[in-house]
Formats: C-alpha cells, structure tokens, sequence
C-alpha cells in the first residue's frame, strides 16, 4: 500500500463551496453555518487568544464574533474570501475588548505550577512554561497595533497581503510596524530577564 | 536599503538562498546590519516558542447555538416610515443622497462587511484621476507635511496623519496623471525624500525628490 500526503488545499472547500453555505446559511440554514464554524473557528480562535493573552475569553469573544458573522451574513462580498471577512469581524471584536479597561486580570501561575506538577520531565517543562509566560506577557505590554501585527504575521503566519486585507493598514504601514514591534519585544524581554 | 529593512526581509523570508547567504556575510563586516538581524531573528524565535493554544471541543457548539439565538431573536426588518416631504424638500434630499452616492463611489468601509480596496501605492478611482497613498516613518515628529508639484511646494498645504499614534504618518493624495516630485517636510524644516519612492529625480541642489508617475 502507497501513502501520499493530500496537500491542504485539497481538504480546503473551495470557494463555490464557501458561497453555497453562505447563501444557506442566509436562507436560515443553520447546519451551513455549523461548517463555516467548523472551518474556521481553530484560526479565529488562537487569532483571538493570542491577541487577549486568555484562552476563556477568547472563547466568549470567538462566539460573539461568529454570532455577529451570522447577524451580518447578508452583508458579506463574496468576492473577497470568508476567512478575510471573519477574521476582521473577530479582530474588530477584540479590540474593543481590549479597549474595556476594566477586563477581569487571570492569575495563571498557581495553574501553571499544577500543569507542569506531574509532567514526565517536571523541570524541562517548569523551563519551558517560564519562557512562555514571559513572552506571552512581553507581548501583552506592547501596543495593540504592534501585538497585532506580531500576533498576525509571526503567528499566524499570515502575508502582508492577507493583514492588509483584514486590518485596512497599508502593506509599508505593516512592514515598519513589524519592525519596531519585533524590537520593543525584544526590549521587553530582556526587561524581564 | 537600510540594514533594518534588510533584516526583516530575511526574517519575514523574503530573501532567497543567494540572498540570505549574502546578508549573511555581510552582517559579519556590518555591525549595525548584525544588530538589526539579531533583534529581529530574538523576537521572532521568541514567538515562535509560543505553543499554539487547542481551542475548547464544545466552541463550535457553543458558537452555533449562540449565532442562532441572536439571529433569531433579531427584530424583524421593516423599512423606516418616511416623513412627509414637500416637493422642495423631496428635491434636496434627492439631491444630498446622490452627493452621498458621487462622494462614496469606490468606498465600501462599512464596519461589518467585506473590508475595502484600499490601495497601497496607486489606485485607479477613474479614468482620469488616481489615489495615491504616502506612508512615511516619523517616529517623534509632531507633524508631516508633503510638498511637491502638486501644490506648489507649499509646506504647509498638505499634512499627512498619524493615526495609531505609533510614528507612521500615511495620507492619501487624488492626483489626475502626471509625473510629481516631491518632498517630505517634518515638523516644518526638515525635507526628506520619500524612503519608499520607486523613482527619483535630481533638485539641482544635490538632493533627490521622490517621483510619482501616474499614467
């Protein structure tokens, strides 16, 4: 028996598959949007976690988000892609809930500690645990436009091209953005050392 | 090109392999190109540590029953009741919508809906004008103004904004074609060439203008 790895594209729905489940879901079809919730949730979701620094509002927010997707259904081009719809929609909603500034603070390092507590190499993984923590809050003291654009292009993975399209910001806005964020965390991080 | 912009080439890969290798090399005879590349490459290995975050196996669930609750307990759409208009009245509100309608052609910035065609460097609006949009890094500037053939040279006609705050000014200019030289003019006195300009031309005074070709 011969193996072959299926490339992504291959398990990606095409864009005809896209708009029919669009014009379903339109029509009040529920179970059509399910699949547009199930095709892109696990994106918005680390978009949305990363960029808030909370795994338990991320959720709330990746919910609120694809309930406004749904409220405005009618409204989206389908000449653009969905994912660029959503992800705009998802971002949209996580700055203005970065904007309330009386969002709860989560402690995590009592959790951490449990986490890593009966790990099969607990000090590797204490190690390990520690540099993300400091990262994740070196990036959580930079400014919005630059975590943005550090969680967009270095985590996500997304092009200058994509980002454009989801923020508004123009391509060489992007670029210096980048730059100047990659070194206040860099700055930042060594302040936590 | 500045060893910054350099730097992130290489670390956004967009370099090939001559081209990192090259950088490369030259970033051992370049102090400020190897302190640039060594930012960059710390900020992005640092990141690239972050695991990426499971999302919870009831989010879809959750997120379809929420979708279908607000969508079903969206209020009915209903045109609003228009108010009664006399002729006159009929006539200029006619008239102000078909303003609305000439002033947002080729806009499509709602919020919620699919995000608009902004164009990075030119944009056709029609046949006979472009938009151009300038960004400039001015980080501490208190303002950016550009002059050029368009306006005269005047520095203090045109000035472009700033607004995340962050030192990156950007401005759009509605240009019919043309050639245009121009200059960036900081805080009022200082005149620095466009640092993205594709083309440039000599003022004679031994500095460059930027140029825009618009065809």
């Amino acid at each position: 028996m011969s193996a072959a790895l299926i490339p992504a594209d291959a398990l990606r729905p095409s864009r005809d598959d896209e708009a029919a489940w669009v014009a379903a879901a339109c029509a009040g079809d529920a179970t059509a949007f399910r699949r547009i919730v199930e095709q892109h949730h696990r994106s918005l979701y680390l978009m949305a976690a990363r960029l808030v620094g909370d795994p338990v509002e991320a959720q709330d927010l990746v919910q609120e988000s694809f309930a406004k997707a749904y409220l405005n259904l009618e409204r989206f081009d389908s000449s653009y892609r969905l994912s660029t719809w959503l992800h705009r929609i998802t971002l949209n909603t996580c700055r203005d809930y970065l904007k309330c500034s009386r969002r709860r603070e989560r402690a995590s390092t009592p959790e951490l500690l449990e986490q890593v507590d009966d790990a099969p190499h607990p000090e590797q993984q204490l190690a390990a645990k520690i540099t993300e923590q400091r990262v994740r809050a070196a990036l959580g003291r930079l400014k919005p436009s630059y975590r943005e654009v550090l969680v967009l292009k270095d985590l996500q993975g997304l092009s200058y091209e994509e980002i454009k399209r989801i923020t508004g910001t123009p391509i060489t806005a992007l670029k210096i953005r980048a730059v100047r964020a990659r070194a206040k965390l860099k700055d930042a991080l060594g302040a936590e050392r | 090109m500045s060893p910054r912009e350099r730097a992130r080439r290489f670390v956004d890969g967009e370099l090939d392999a001559s081209g990192r290798a090259a950088l490369l090399a030259d970033a051992e005879r370049d102090p400020k190109l190897a302190e640039e590349l060594a930012t960059a490459r710390a900020a992005v290995e640092a990141l690239a540590a972050l695991p990426a975050p499971e999302p919870p196996p009831d989010l879809v669930n959750r997120a379809v029953l929420r979708a279908v609750q607000r969508r079903a307990a969206r209020p009915e759409r209903r045109w609003p009741a228009l108010p009664r208009l006399s002729l006159a009245g009929a006539l200029l509100a006619a008239g102000a919508l078909l303003v609305g309608l000439w002033a947002a052609r080729g806009e499509r910035d709602a919020p919620i809906a699919a995000p608009p065609p902004i164009a990075e460097s030119v944009g056709r609006m029609e046949a006979s004008e472009a938009l151009v949009r300038l960004v400039v890094p001015a980080e501490g500037a208190r303002s950016v103004a550009v002059a050029g053939d368009f306006n005269e040279w005047r520095a203090d006609d045109i000035f472009l904004e700033d607004p995340e705050g962050d030192g990156v000014f950007v401005g759009t200019l509605r240009l019919p074609p043309g050639s245009y030289a121009y200059m960036f003019v900081i805080d009022g006195e200082r005149w620095v060439t466009d640092p993205y300009a594709v083309n440039h031309r000599d003022d004679g005074f031994g500095n460059q203008n930027a140029v825009l070709r618009i065809d």
